[in-house]
């Protein structure tokens, strides 16, 4: 049978052989399927690390120019709700955006005036502060999220401000406005970033390979909104500030907004939206989160780093991830 | 051409053994796509926890439960209102670190401002109070093991 078949080729194919070609076909393509998938979320997280280099190098040549690092938020009294500048601010001449930055006229006026004069700019998302991975919305909802909002200089209309997924390092317990005292973070932030922070590279003892400047924030972590970080401004609580752990205590707004913390680790579990777990660091990246260091490298750190977040002080830095944060804690990192 | 070389080996093979043929070649594919699927994961070995805390014989409702292993990150739970909690390690695994871990329970939250509603400034919530005797908040002073599999771990506080 076989042997007058293959002496006598007929053109054309019989069903079963196009069956078998097909079927190759489809397989290789199912097994293709998932690498493109990953192809692109593998460039979305090189886009990601690219943002937090230029925020490095941006962060260097602010450092270069006034020898310290921005400030998390400069503190005037402003009434209740109203905004106060954030670090995002400051950076801006850094990144390639001096327009905007005189555009908001961030050394002439506070935020409450700047976005009721100039509403769309202060509501524009840069790029620089987008990570593709995270599909968040690009401008905070005051009805969704008001803590995330600030209101006018003249009226109470809530404005909600542009999003960011990069939140500057504050410390290892919860947010507190109030800068370093020792290595408790419940005596001050031990991060780089607080209320009027003049941080430069030689406060950093630790060396600053081993410390965290900005690390990421995500719109959702798990399946829970977590709402990610303000650009350019935050929100003051009873004119006291913007609402920390030391003054107005409040977690659903406030300078967790504009910083983050370890205290409950990377990617946290939610409870609910506006919970004080979102003050953390996530990502969308599986399995940890992008962190920017203060040489400048960028680094994914693993969510399962070990990390001691107590829940009640004292709270000494004494793990891997907090010890990151702290600029001058003395903590000996091994590998992580 | 390659193609009729192709047809000439396939017009070779006996029709009635197409079946074998397709579902080995599917095999051999299928077994080459899990192998470079899925990316590594430092994911620590996990048990799963659950129990019930009360405080002098009552359900302590809202509090934080937290197992803290000392090298790795902590696995936390709420209890509901009968007391009950089941920890979850990251937002996709439940479970805790197969291991020793120290455990606190705090009740103790920060106040918050509730969502404007129809255009008025929301009120502002105080916290919760802190419930759990203060011999319970000194670090150590509840611990735990964790075994692979289930485990069932409860907390009985007295004031």
């Amino acid at each position: 049978m076989s042997k007058t078949r293959a002496s006598k080729p007929s053109r054309g194919f019989t069903l079963i052989e196009l069956l078998v070609v097909i079927a190759i076909i489809a397989i290789l393509i199912a097994l293709l399927l998932p690498a493109v998938q990953q192809a692109r979320e593998a460039a979305r997280r090189t886009q990601c690390r690219n943002n937090l280099k230029q925020l490095g190098i941006a962060m260097h040549n602010y450092h270069d120019t006034y020898n310290t690092l921005p400030p998390a938020y400069v503190q005037v009294t402003v009434a209740d709700n109203k905004g106060h500048w954030a670090w995002s601010a400051f950076l801006l001449p850094y990144i390639d955006q001096t327009p905007l930055f005189n555009t908001l006229n961030v050394n002439g006026q506070l935020p409450s005036a700047a976005i009721q004069a100039n509403l769309g700019a202060m509501q524009n998302q840069l790029a620089a502060f987008d990570c593709p991975s995270d599909n968040g919305p690009r401008v905070h909802d005051p009805a969704l999220d008001p803590g995330y909002a600030i209101e006018d200089a003249t009226t109470t209309t809530n404005r909600g401000l542009a999003l960011s997924n990069y939140v500057a390092s504050n410390s290892t317990s919860a947010p507190r406005q109030a800068g370093r005292a020792g290595t408790d973070g419940t005596q001050g932030a031990t991060g780089a970033f607080f209320r009027n922070s003049r941080t430069n590279f030689s406060n950093i003892t630790d060396g600053s390979s081993n410390t965290i400047l900005v690390g990421e924030r995500a719109w959702l972590s798990g399946a829970q909104r977590m709402s990610a970080g303000t650009l350019y401004a935050v929100r003051d609580a009873n004119a006291g500030g913007p609402a920390a752990q030391d003054v107005n205590p409040g977690w659903n707004q406030g300078i967790m907004t504009i910083v983050g913390t370890s205290k409950w680790g990377i990617n946290p579990v939610l409870t609910g939206p506006n919970t004080e777990t979102s003050a953390s660091y996530s990502s969308q990246h599986t399995g940890g989160a992008h962190f920017l260091m203060g040489d400048g490298a960028v680094k994914f750190l693993s969510q399962n780093i070990f990390n001691i977040g107590e829940t009640t002080p004292p709270a000494p830095i004494n793990s891997t991830f907090e010890a990151l944060v702290g600029i001058a804690d003395g903590f000996v990192i091994g590998d992580y | 051409m390659w193609v009729f070389a192709l047809r000439n080996w396939v017009g070779q093979i006996n029709p009635a053994r197409f079946p074998t043929l397709v579902f080995s070649v599917v095999a051999i594919l299928s077994s080459m796509a899990c192998g470079c699927g899925g990316s590594v994961s430092d994911l620590p070995p996990l048990g799963k926890v659950s129990g019930v805390v009360t405080l002098d014989g009552k359900p302590l409702a809202n509090a934080r439960v937290q197992f803290q292993p000392p090298d790795s990150r902590a696995s936390e739970g709420m209890t509901d209102e009968n007391g009950a909690y089941t920890l979850r390690f990251d937002p996709k695994n439940y479970g805790a670190k197969v291991g020793p871990h120290v455990v606190s329970v705090t009740t103790r939250t920060d106040g918050y401002a509730k969502p404007p509603q129809n255009g008025q400034e929301g009120e502002w919530v105080k916290g919760q109070p802190e419930s759990v005797p203060a011999k319970y908040l000194k670090p150590g002073a509840l611990t735990a093991e964790v075994k692979a599999g289930s485990n069932t771990i409860n907390f009985d506080l007295k004031n």
